[in-house]
């Protein structure tokens, strides 16, 4: 199989369709740009979102070019072990909210860190900082290459030239339109997502004769027998119960702290629109999950009907190569569409996250006086900057920054979480547990990675390249470290702790909503003591050789 | 059971089964696969894997947010409640309220 086999025939289609839906990014954007008056608009969209856009926001920050290109490939090679390893991501911005989008939108805090800075002070909160912008960039140097390799392949465009100019088209819209433009664009982006996806799936079921191809998310079971004979263990777990226990402890955990998410949240126009997003985005983004489940079947069962085995390369298409396969040319254009908002819905939103703890967390840190106008012209430079940044990192990108964007949600659940949920639920963590939690799990998560010291590596192959290994060690050692710590420090220190602990009591009773501190709700020891216990036989598990 | 008490509770009873409903690879794993058995021509596991994990968990954010957003109320309520109640002894006493949790009442009162 060559590129030709998935290139469109008619590039100016392509070309034509992209024109035309950055052009209505660009409008939207210059429309909103005339609505920024301040930092809170740049950010936080002057926190003025209603929840069904910001659902919509949100789901498409949360796609990515991989929902069209990556996922249907791992179906075909790992088959069910990768449903459900993509299945249990929905979590995310429902426990996210939960556990605590709804307290930090009380605060009104801009980002994590900046709660992080309220919480724990300066210096945990330059720690908070430094692991997520890594999260960040690693996640935004990826989307920038997938791009430009969509432009590449599917296009037949040259790749550098394709890095440079999507990189600076997409940086200039998003910092036009800061956050306001950012959201109306990531909504009108989902939109285009889903047709792209689930509107082609369905001429395709259809085409291979599918009886239930008028509900594409569900209707494809009559291919099952077909496609248990040519490949009899597409439905086996192939992997032990600790690989699926490893899913919740470094997807789950993970992903619930990503700051992009979190960002999106505090968008909101109240706390009860923040929460109300979250059966929206279940909706939208379970749509799309299940209409790549069916759009990976089909494609396994496509390639296994003609008897074709795909190179990794080639598997990576398969989006392409089926609807050019069943569908028109005019479709596929339409698909790669698609493919380019799942990958710009996700750079807005990390770009934004990025500039708001560069532009707010941290120049506010350093320079807590300045006026609303230096504010807003500091937010423009880093959306800018960051832009750029990204773009001159993935013309020639270090090796561990585009490791698998898996591996970086089990740096956020070592690094991130823990201080974060932990902050929000109990007086009783400080800042010597969050630093020392965070620090300490954050360095283990890296050096017993494959990619620092290979020989150390716990685990090998997937579960030791995605961070699944590791994430049974780290993870378990963050919480536990950061409960114990702060737990002795509490006793060690004396005065400044109980002067840290009174100050913890009224921030974080008054986050939920309490007008009076009673500085006896979310103070008990006896939970978190409980919860180092759970998360013990977990570490233990973790050392065990895989 | 007071305002509190729910939140904590609801709290771990609702995340315990957003859990349950998007790792059922856990359950598969424990329950055992069998391909023969089917929902729509699609096997029990991956049906109930693939339903769960976008349906289920659908519909339980809905019963999660219009649970939390009626506590959210019932919180309001009991902050109004002790508002009203603090200052009814205040009059009554003829007395300012002092001290840290005074100052807190009445910046909650804004």
């Amino acid at each position: 199989m060559t590129p030709a086999d998935w290139q469109i025939q008619n590039i100016w289609l392509g070309l034509g369709i992209t024109f035309a839906v950055f052009s209505l990014y660009y409008a939207v954007a210059l429309f909103n740009n005339k609505k920024t008056a301040n930092a809170t608009d740049l950010y936080l969209a002057g926190r003025s979102i209603g929840p069904v856009v910001n659902s919509l926001a949100a789901s498409s920050t949360w796609m990515s070019v991989a929902t069209f290109l990556g996922v249907v490939a791992l179906i075909q090679q790992l088959h069910l072990p990768f449903v459900y390893m993509w299945v249990q991501l929905i979590l995310s911005v429902p426990l996210l909210v939960m556990l605590y989008g709804a307290s930090l939108y009380r605060m009104e805090v801009f980002t994590s860190v900046h709660f992080v800075q309220t919480r724990y002070g300066r210096n945990t909160a330059f720690l908070a900082a430094g692991w997520m912008l890594l999260i960040m960039l690693m996640y935004m140097v990826g989307q920038f290459i997938g791009i430009a390799k969509v432009f590449e392949v599917l296009l037949g465009l040259p790749y550098t030239p394709s890095l440079i100019l999507s990189a600076l088209v997409i940086t200039g819209y998003i910092t036009i339109g800061g956050m306001k433009g950012a959201t109306y664009n990531d909504a009108i982006q989902m939109v285009i997502m889903m047709i792209a996806l689930l509107v082609p799936l369905a001429a395709i079921l259809k085409a291979m004769g599918v009886p239930g191809f008028w509900f594409p998310p569900l209707g494809y079971g009559s291919l099952t027998d077909t496609l248990l004979e040519r490949i009899p263990t597409f439905f086996d777990l192939k992997f032990e119960a600790r690989f699926y226990l490893a899913l919740f402890v470094a997807l789950t955990i993970g992903t619930l702290g990503l700051p992009q998410l979190a960002q999106r949240v505090l968008t909101s126009e109240s706390i009860k629109s923040a929460r109300r997003v979250v059966p929206w985005f279940c909706l939208w983004v379970g749509l799309m999950f299940l209409g790549t489940y069916a759009l990976g079947f089909a494609g396994v069962y496509h390639f296994a009907l003609i008897g074709q085995e795909l190179t990794p390369e080639a598997a990576d298409k398969t989006t392409l190569l089926l609807n050019l396969a069943y569908n028109p040319d005019w479709v596929s254009a339409f698909v790669i569409a698609g493919v380019l908002a799942a990958g710009v819905s996700t750079i807005a939103g990390l770009m934004i996250g990025v500039a708001t703890v560069v532009g707010h967390d941290i120049v506010g840190v350093l320079r807590p006086h300045l006026s609303e106008k230096k504010q807003l012209r500091y937010g423009y430079f880093a959306l800018a900057g960051t832009g750029v940044v990204s773009l001159l990192v993935s013309l020639d990108p270090p090796a561990f920054l585009i490791t698998s964007i898996f591996w970086a949600f089990g740096m956020c659940a070592t690094a991130i979480t823990p201080m974060v949920v932990l902050g929000v639920w109990s007086t009783r963590i400080n800042v010597w547990g969050a630093f020392t939690g965070s620090l300490v799990s954050g360095a283990i998560y890296i050096l017993l990675s494959p990619y620092v010291f290979p020989d150390f590596s716990v685990g090998a192959g997937l579960v030791a390249k995605l961070g699944f290994a590791t994430s049974l060690i780290s993870v378990p050692a963050g919480f536990i470290l950061t409960i114990l710590v702060s737990l002795v420090a509490e006793r060690m220190k004396g005065e400044i702790a109980a002067q840290e602990r009174g100050r913890a009591q009224e921030l974080v009773e008054g986050m939920h909503g309490w007008a009076q501190v009673t500085r006896r709700r979310y103070d008990s020891s006896t939970w978190l003591l409980i919860l180092a216990a759970m998360w013990a036989p977990i570490l233990l598990w973790g050392l065990v050789p895989w | 059971m007071s305002a509190y008490q729910k939140e904590i509770r609801s709290t771990v009873g609702f995340g315990i089964v957003y859990v349950l409903l998007g790792h059922t690879g856990l359950w598969a794993v424990m329950l055992g696969t069998d391909n023969s058995i089917r929902i729509l021509g699609l096997p029990i596991h991956y049906f109930i894997a693939i339903t769960l994990g976008s349906l289920g968990v659908l519909l339980w954010s809905m019963v999660w947010c219009r649970y939390a957003n009626q506590l959210e109320d019932e919180i309001e309520a009991e902050n109004a409640n002790l508002f009203g109640s603090a200052e009814a002894d205040r009059e009554g006493s003829g007395r300012q309220g002092v001290g840290p949790d005074a100052l807190v009442l009445a910046e909650g009162a804004k």
